[in-house]
């Protein structure tokens, strides 16, 4: 029986697509001798979609793994660092409500949990996040994240990228051509060419050219060309839980001497919350926001005044809207085809979740590659229960945000809190957390999307306090958790100190590069 | 900043500069910026490393002169401890900048000897002379001259030096962990050598090439270099 997987037809050039293409490439390359050929056809006249600016800190060692220098990643698409985001106006929506979900770990988060030491012994009140780690106070002086004498990929407070979608998926495509030998061709598909056991054979372009595949991925964004139009995999929509269905997009450029901010800024609106993401050269802003609680004239109004752009300079400003249905596909991979990126689902880029849910498919792709198409149905099995429950634990996460506001103010918010609303899931979690503090013991997996430590950070921030019978800690913890809540103080107070800002460390990488050692 | 001018035979006819080591001279430095081609010298007495430059992140070679910032070690009751001294803290207080444009040319930009004025080492009374009694360089004017366009040239064949080996993954980390005299050890970071798993297992092709060009011998001088040390560490418990 020779039914092996010799060659794999990437449906999609935009950034799902060529990251995609590298991740499997390059794992494939260096860890397996078999040869397999990688095609990517790119269609020259659907425009991209081109959202999706932040990242997570694993999109460094995604990249260090295709073989990029950060340097020329840095240089060649705009990119500036993010450690993490600042929630703004999402508790109470006063001036002073924010909070911040920082990339770092709060210290000593698997021997000594801090949050039962931050929840009973917190004199004086810190924010739970500046409690336990240094990176709120570095975000809110615009430090970097590193120096430049540190080397490429390496951290000293751990960070991720804001990056330009386009010039991004330029870098790749040039990068997978010319380092990885994915093979790239320019055309639309218009057609799907299925076999007898309903696997597709090839897809048919519009300049006659027919491209046939063991295994196909689908990165052709909404339109879900491939396993939702031609094979027919429904999608599971979560609007009664998410309602973000629209969002606005603009592109400012920063006024002298304006910093650039090392985190993704979220301020919450009435009915939905705008995005405010610094690159290098300019800021990308956008409201997302839910149809059914406001107009897109409302929503536009609330993004221009975010700005502080008056009626008469807005015609001067290009606004992109989009539109989708919150969810995802009822599964990902069927027959020899799987749904990566948006063709996949999408939900409101709250936890910038949809190129990690790109890195981490891709990864599961490569380091999972079936043999042949007998044992892929088991691979496709597997790779649909871990995402469903990758998918669900997103929406919950997402869902926290909103849950646990006080704001009342408009029916968006106070339908956001409603039980009803709530995924059981969510809620018996939180039930377990009104006595204990969120520990990564309480999750299924043990590595998890979103881990304690995420919900810690969302949870605290928000000021959940738990029931006042909290399980609480021997005298032993207490004495450790001071001291490294002390520790923490110092640090804090030297990497202040050491730190460039965000926008000095910008300009040397674009003036000298960074070493890789 | 030092402000430097332009060394001038009439204006410096009378200057003289104090030449004996220490610490009032800004001789107290825990490293020295060195180049390549001193290398041969250095690698007999001291341990050389590649350090980061602070603003640029780029390699740059120094000589280890001590552990802590302001602690130079070969500096001992202001009497060098080695044959050689760096030609960083040779040349001092001059060095080259660019002189006076040529009237009929104005792309062309000369080098020229500048000196710190504000520089401890100059003086009106002290020391050795610049110029003789017909205003000509002295014997010393004009090995300082030939320091710093070895310095130049040095720097440059130097950064060539390392742009290799980083081509060819010959640097890495190294950490010292030094017993201070309290008996604690101590780390310290930011320093690196050569790699020589790596330099070991050079292609015939690449080593020759490397070869050619004088950077294997570097290297080996580099490698041994770190040997001193253990001098650094001893001359650290003796000061105790």
């Amino acid at each position: 029986m020779n039914d092996d997987i010799k060659s794999i037809v990437i449906v999609g050039g935009g950034t799902a697509g060529w990251l995609s293409a590298g991740i499997i490439a390059a794992y494939l390359q260096k860890h397996h001798s078999k040869k397999i050929n990688i095609t990517l056809i790119e269609s020259s006249d659907i425009p991209t979609v081109g959202v999706g600016e932040g990242t997570w800190p694993t999109m460094r060692r995604t990249l260090k793994d295709m073989g990029i220098r950060e340097s020329e990643f840095i240089q060649k698409c705009n990119v500036s660092f993010k450690q993490g985001a600042k929630f703004a106006k999402w508790i109470t929506g006063e001036e002073d409500d924010y909070y911040y979900h920082p990339l770092e770990l709060p210290t000593g988060m698997y021997e000594h949990n801090l949050a039962t030491s931050w929840l009973t012994k917190n004199e004086p009140k810190l924010p739970f996040a500046q409690y336990v780690s240094a990176q709120q106070s570095i975000c809110e002086s615009g430090l970097a994240p590193k120096q430049i004498t540190t080397p490429e990929f390496s951290a000293i407070a751990n960070y991720a990228y804001h990056l330009d979608a386009g010039l991004f998926a330029t870098f790749l495509k040039n990068h997978c051509i010319d380092n990885l030998n994915v093979k790239h061709i320019v055309g639309t598909v218009v057609g799907v060419n299925n076999c007898t056991n309903g696997d597709i054979k090839s897809v048919s372009l519009n300049n006659k050219i027919e491209i046939a595949g063991d295994l196909f991925i689908d990165c052709s964004g909404f339109k879900s060309l491939l396993l939702g139009e031609n094979l027919g995999v429904g999608f599971k929509s979560c609007k009664d839980v998410l309602f973000a269905d629209s969002a606005l997009a603009i592109h400012m450029p920063y006024k002298d001497d304006e910093p650039i901010c090392s985190h993704t800024l979220s301020t919450a609106q009435t009915s939905g919350w705008i995005w405010d993401i610094g690159l290098q050269t300019r800021r990308g802003i956008g409201h997302v926001y839910s149809s059914k609680h406001i107009s897109d004239e409302d929503a536009k109004q609330q993004l221009f005044d975010y700005l502080n752009i008056n009626k008469d300079q807005q015609s001067e400003y290009k606004v992109k809207k989009l539109s989708f249905e919150p969810g995802h596909r009822e599964k990902f991979w069927h027959k020899n085809c799987v749904a990566v990126g948006l063709s996949a689902g999408f939900l409101e880029p709250l936890e910038a979740s949809a190129l990690l849910l790109v890195e981490i498919s891709a990864n599961f792709v490569a380091q999972q590659f079936p043999a042949n198409r007998h044992v892929m149905n088991i691979t496709a099995q597997r790779f649909n229960r871990t995402f469903s429950y990758r998918w669900e634990r997103i929406i919950d996460f997402l869902k926290l945000h909103y849950m646990l506001s006080k704001r009342t103010d408009s029916p968006f918010w106070q339908a956001h809190c409603h039980q009803n609303t709530i995924p059981q899931s969510l809620k018996d979690n939180l039930s377990l957390w009104e006595f204990h503090t969120p520990s990564d013991n309480h999750f299924d997996h043990s590595q998890e999307v979103f881990p304690a430590a995420s919900y810690q950070y969302v949870m605290y921030g928000m000021g959940f306090t738990g029931s006042s019978e909290l399980y609480g800690n021997s005298e032993s913890y207490f004495k450790k958790a001071i001291a490294l809540v002390n520790n923490n103080q110092q640090v804090t107070q030297k990497l202040l100190n050491k730190l460039p800002t965000n926008k000095e460390l910008l300009v040397q990488i674009n003036q000298f590069g960074m070493q890789q050692i | 900043m030092t402000n430097s001018v332009l060394l001038d035979k009439n204006t410096h006819k009378y200057t003289r500069i104090k030449t004996e080591r220490g610490a009032q001279y800004g001789e107290a430095i825990n490293y020295i910026p060195v180049v390549a081609d001193e290398l041969s010298q250095l690698a007999l007495d001291y341990p050389v490393y590649f350090m980061k430059n602070n603003q640029t992140g780029q390699f740059e070679l120094f000589a280890l002169t001590g552990f802590d910032e302001g602690q130079n070690l070969f500096l001992q009751k202001d009497i060098w401890q080695a044959t050689y001294v760096p030609l960083h803290i040779q040349r001092q207080p001059f060095k080259l900048g660019v002189g006076n444009r040529l009237s009929n040319n104005s792309e062309q930009t000369q080098l020229a000897v500048t000196i710190n004025e504000q520089h401890p080492r100059v003086s009106n009374s002290e020391g050795v002379q610049l110029f003789d009694e017909n205003s000509e360089p002295t014997a010393y004017l004009t090995n300082v001259s030939e320091q710093l366009i070895k310095l130049m040239n040095g720097g440059e064949r130097t950064t060539a030096f390392i742009n290799t080996l980083l081509k060819h993954d010959l640097i890495e980390a190294v950490q010292l962990n030094i017993t201070q005299p309290n008996g604690k050890t101590q780390g310290y970071n930011g320093l690196y050598s050569i790699a020589a798993d790596t330099l070991q297992q050079l292609s015939a092709e690449t080593l020759n090439v490397l070869h050619s060009m004088g950077y294997i011998q570097a290297c080996h001088l580099i490698i041994c270099s770190s040997g001193h040390v253990q001098k650094l560490v001893k001359w650290l418990h003796d000061l105790k």
